[in-house]
């Protein structure tokens, strides 16, 4: 077993400093306006709430209010305020998809590592649980094992939309490690004695992250919305508040049939900004990162 | 097809069909075992409600009593294995069971809805696929021209559109501002189904807005992707070669086209894994009883008989649908057959 | 032997948007030669220098970003006419100039093929772009005889190419070709990146079709001179985007006029060495060919050369070199040569 130690992590610290294309990805763009948008949607759902003091779950209001100055977005059907309901929604939305996406970016990792690290059998057992997984309608999976769970957390239901994640992007990046595998500088490490975990993680990591980074980022809308199709398809978590349940209560309590635009609207437009951010910054990233793909 | 091309064809198809089939299996399985497994499951659960249920009606005391019977009844005392074989025999024979929310035939349920969900998605996906290719196609071809630009552009974001969402925005805007199309369901209630013009027309009334919502934001995804495989066709290598012979513009771009299908049909099969979870949630804004409507009806009512009926019936579904989907990029491609013709 | 080619002066540029300014990428920038009938002139130089461009410049491929400046291409076709290549449309050139009359044999000859088409539909597609009335029955005849007398089996035809071997499949492309009966062939580095013995099946393969008159002259692009001499009977020397020396093949390898000539032959041209032994010039770096090909972007003042020649006198970095005649049918650009 290698250890992964101070000295790895260090020198992965200084690649990551000294590189040259970080700085590139820094000044780009469409980079700057997919983090910018991102990082707004975060600082709207966490400090929000200090501007707008009301309680999300509060369902004293009248109901199915349109936006006016006392509420700007309006009440849904239970008489909960929409604009403090969708920035608590927001923010738990934005965790799960921060989590799955995180668990699956980790699964496929581990996955793509082992196989290559120790091809042969493990490679093949690895092999045949992605092509399994991937020939399974995901959303089926998560459903039945969703259904069947003792208790919905948002946690749990970020494990799962996790686990439904990770087999595509493990088998790519396991084909890329291959690929990387026949490289002469991994054959010279292995020749100085370095171990295989070693080698996977110094060097053969940089090459991939960005592919990595890519994965994380274009996968975090995934989670959210695969939180959102849970709920419209009635399992929602128990406790707490997502812009998925707020979808599926407007479409389960009438809200849709009653034309209340201001409640099924933004969470909506949340989801689309999420989208598009992500968008901008994994074809920044692949611009930077893909020499091949910069514009002559 | 030649003959030295026949017979590996064969033997590919019946593996790929062999791996399909132990994939189901190992997928049924673990849907059989999964509430099996886990503490507090619903069909315990349900029981005793029955039982509870029972029992205040008659004799509460009988209901311990009752729920053994139960318990027995649903199978649940004999060992996993036999359980299991139970269940694999009858889903063969066709029997999933009684539906606990409807009080129906789990198998008639499902295949009631499944005519409405083809009758949704296919068309949907042939016309996406079709329209959205040529689209692709002639943006890759026409790279640079503010045409390129904007299609990208205007595809790249509505592809990304949820689909549920845009179904509500689309019932918003068509059927309660503008109140031109229906916002929900198959058909007009009042009218008794029958193939008279006034339930057609009824159907078809109510087939636009969840039409659109499935087909467009798909479409837009072809188009981006379509629009790729071209723009790399037109920069390999037998495409300089073939322009600098003399071949026409025409023809190689006839040729390009016919190149970068090749993958897109192979996506196609990717296309229905995805589109199963998309699906449902239309139907379910659209209130159109098709499979994924009777999901999460299903789901809301914990009515485990049907969701499991479902669920074997939809993955069916889609194994079938892959293998055809591998058939077809078979034939169409000389480099797949061949490949399995040398040995 | 009657010129068949004749291009003058030709100047043209790729251009560039680069942080809002036009750059001219200056690849072929007034070369002036003449291709005989019959002959086989090899262009070589060093990767950069402008050949392939060249290659591309001759069909007269002026596509964006690729801009025809000035000069002139003039082409004596099989039937007697002259054409003016550079004023054509590419729908013309296509048409009637492109594969019947100037064929290019790219790079990449190796995945030159349409991989999903078999052999005989790719050559009959070819065969109706150019011909109105096409026979299929006689153009599979023909072909085949062609691809026999390159010593390919009868059957490639009815083969896809992803089930021939690279060196078959080259060997296919020079057949295709062929089949059209091109007065020139362009073959841009057919040799690079091909172990000796394909090497060898190739020259052997173009040499073949010469001698069975399939086509008239051969022009061979390459960075490889020991290639190249196998066939060439005339070389043409190229650096920066300029032709500096010209010569019959044997006379060249024996003696090289031009100081970029001899830093690629390894030999010292015989005026110079006069000159050194004369102290008329000072020697700067002996035999190796220091610094980096220059950029065509920014070409040296003066001669393109001077920065890396051993000989650099003061007027090569103030004047440009003309292109003198030091002995019958031998060409250099240099100021040793020329009179000033």
């Amino acid at each position: 077993m290698a250890k992964v130690n101070k000295e790895t992590i260090l020198s992965l610290i200084k690649q990551i400093r000294t590189s040259e294309s970080l700085r590139m990805l820094l000044r780009n763009t469409r980079f700057i306006v997919g983090i910018s948008i991102l990082l707004g949607l975060v600082l709207f759902s966490y400090l929000g709430p200090l501007f707008y003091p009301r309680d999300p779950l509060s369902v004293r209001n009248p109901s199915l209010l349109p936006p006016s100055p006392e509420y700007p977005l309006g009440t849904d059907m239970a008489g909960r305020d929409v604009l403090a309901a969708l920035m608590y929604g927001t923010r738990t939305s934005l965790y799960v998809g921060f989590l799955s996406a995180g668990i699956a970016t980790i699964l496929g990792v581990i996955a793509a590592a082992l196989s290559v690290a120790f091809s042969g059998i493990v490679d093949n057992v690895v092999t045949a649980i992605i092509s399994f997984l991937l020939s399974v309608p995901s959303m089926l999976l998560a459903l039945v094992v969703a259904f069947y769970l003792p208790v919905r957390s948002y946690e749990a239901i970020a494990l799962i939309l996790g686990i439904t994640m990770w087999a595509g992007f493990a088998r790519a990046l396991r084909a890329r490690l291959l690929s990387l595998r026949e490289e002469d500088f991994i054959n010279m490490s292995k020749v100085a004695g370095y171990s295989t975990l070693r080698i996977i993680f110094e060097d053969m990591m940089p090459s991939v992250g960005a592919y990595v980074i890519i994965f994380f980022a274009t996968h975090i809308d995934n989670g959210m919305v695969g939180e959102a199709t849970l709920s419209l398809l009635g399992l929602q978590p128990s406790g707490g508040y997502s812009l998925g349940l707020m979808f599926s209560q407007a479409n389960s309590q009438g809200g849709v049939l009653r034309g209340a635009w201001w409640w099924f609207g933004p969470p909506g437009i949340i989801i689309m900004l999420v989208v598009i951010s992500m968008l901008l910054v994994s074809t920044a990233v692949d611009e930077i990162f893909n020499p091949r793909l910069r514009r002559e | 097809m030649r003959t030295r091309e026949v017979i590996p064809f064969v033997i590919y198809l019946s593996k790929r069909l062999g791996a399909l089939a132990v994939m189901y299996f190992v997928t049924i399985t673990i849907m059989f075992l999964l509430p099996r497994f886990i503490p507090a499951n619903p069909v315990a659960l349900y029981i005793q409600n029955l039982a509870q249920e029972m029992g205040y009606f008659s004799n509460p005391e009988a209901v311990p009593e009752l729920y053994k019977v139960l318990f027995e009844e649903f199978g649940l005392g004999k060992p996993i294995w036999k359980q299991y074989i139970d269940f694999i025999a009858n889903a063969f024979r066709g029997d999933l069971g009684i539906s606990i929310w409807l009080n129906d035939k789990v198998i008639d349920i499902v295949m009631r809805a499944l005519p409405w969900t083809l009758f949704l998605f296919v068309p949907s996906t042939i016309v996406g696929w079709t329209i959205g290719n040529y689209w692709g196609a002639i943006t890759g071809y026409k790279r640079g021209t503010t045409f390129e630009k904007t299609s990208v552009l205007i595809s790249s974001i509505v592809a990304q559109i949820p689909g549920y969402w845009f179904g509500m925005l689309l019932i918003f805007a068509f059927a309660i501002n503008l109140r031109v199309l229906p916002p929900n369901r198959a058909y007009d209630p009042l009218i008794m189904p029958s193939w008279r013009m006034e339930f057609l027309l009824s159907v078809v009334k109510h087939y636009v807005l969840p039409f659109i919502t499935l087909t467009i934001p798909y479409l837009c995804g072809q188009v981006i992707s379509m629009r790729n495989l071209m723009i790399y066709e037109l920069k390999s290598d037998y495409t300089v070669f073939a322009d600098y012979i003399g071949m026409p513009d025409k023809v190689i771009r006839r040729y390009a086209f016919r190149n970068a299908m090749m993958p897109q049909v192979v996506n196609l099969s990717i296309r229905l894994g995805r589109a199963v979870a998309g699906t449902a949630l239309i139907e379910n804004i659209f209130a159109y009883p098709g499979m994924g409507w009777y999901l999460a009806q299903a789901v809301t009512n914990n009515d485990y008989m049907l969701l499991q009926g479902l669920f074997i019936i939809l993955v069916a579904t889609v194994y079938l649908a892959l293998f055809l989907s591998d058939l077809v990029h078979l034939v169409v491609d000389p480099r797949v057959r061949l490949g399995y013709a040398k040995s | 032997m009657s010129k068949i080619l004749d291009i003058q002066d030709l100047v043209s540029y790729y251009v560039q948007v680069i942080e809002g300014r036009k750059t001219y990428v200056k690849a072929v920038d007034g070369v002036s030669i003449e291709v005989k009938q019959g002959e086989v002139l090899g262009i070589i130089g060093e990767s950069g220098c402008g050949k392939s461009t060249l290659a591309r410049a001759i069909l007269a491929d002026f596509s964006p970003p690729f801009q025809y400046i000035r000069g002139s291409i003039k082409y004596n076709t099989k039937d007697g006419k002259t054409l003016e290549l550079h004023k054509l449309s590419r729908d013309m050139l296509k048409k009637y100039v492109w594969g019947v009359e100037i064929s290019l044999v790219p790079q990449f000859a190796m995945n030159a093929l349409m991989p999903t088409l078999k052999v005989r539909k790719l050559v009959m597609d070819i065969m109706r772009a150019h011909f109105k009335e096409v026979n299929e029955y006689e153009v599979i005849e023909n072909v085949n005889k062609v691809f026999q007398s390159i010593g390919l089996p009868p059957d490639v035809i009815d083969r896809y190419p992803f089930e021939l071997s690279g060196g078959m499949r080259q060997r296919v492309v020079l057949g295709i070709v062929a089949t059209l009966r091109p007065r020139i062939m362009i073959a841009d580095e057919p040799t690079s990146a091909l172990d000796v013995t394909t090497q060898k099946m190739v020259l052997k393969t173009m040499l073949d079709l010469k001698k069975r008159e399939y086509v008239d002259s051969i022009i061979f692009i390459t960075h490889e001179i020991g290639a190249a001499r196998q066939i060439a009977t005339r070389f043409a020397v190229m650096y920066a985007g300029k032709i500096v020396e010209e010569s019959p093949t044997e006379e060249f390898i024996e003696k090289p006029y031009h100081p970029y000539s001899s830093l690629l032959l390894r030999a010292i041209p015989d005026v110079a060495q006069i000159m050194i032994q004369e102290k008329i010039v000072k020697v700067r770096d002996v035999l190796y060919i220091g610094g980096a090909p220059p950029s065509l972007i920014n070409p040296p003042l003066g001669c393109r050369f001077h920065p890396r020649c051993p000989y650099a006198m003061d007027i090569c970095r103030r004047e440009e070199p003309p292109m003198t005649q030091i002995e019958k049918n031998r060409f250099a650009a240099c100021w040793l040569y020329a009179k000033k």
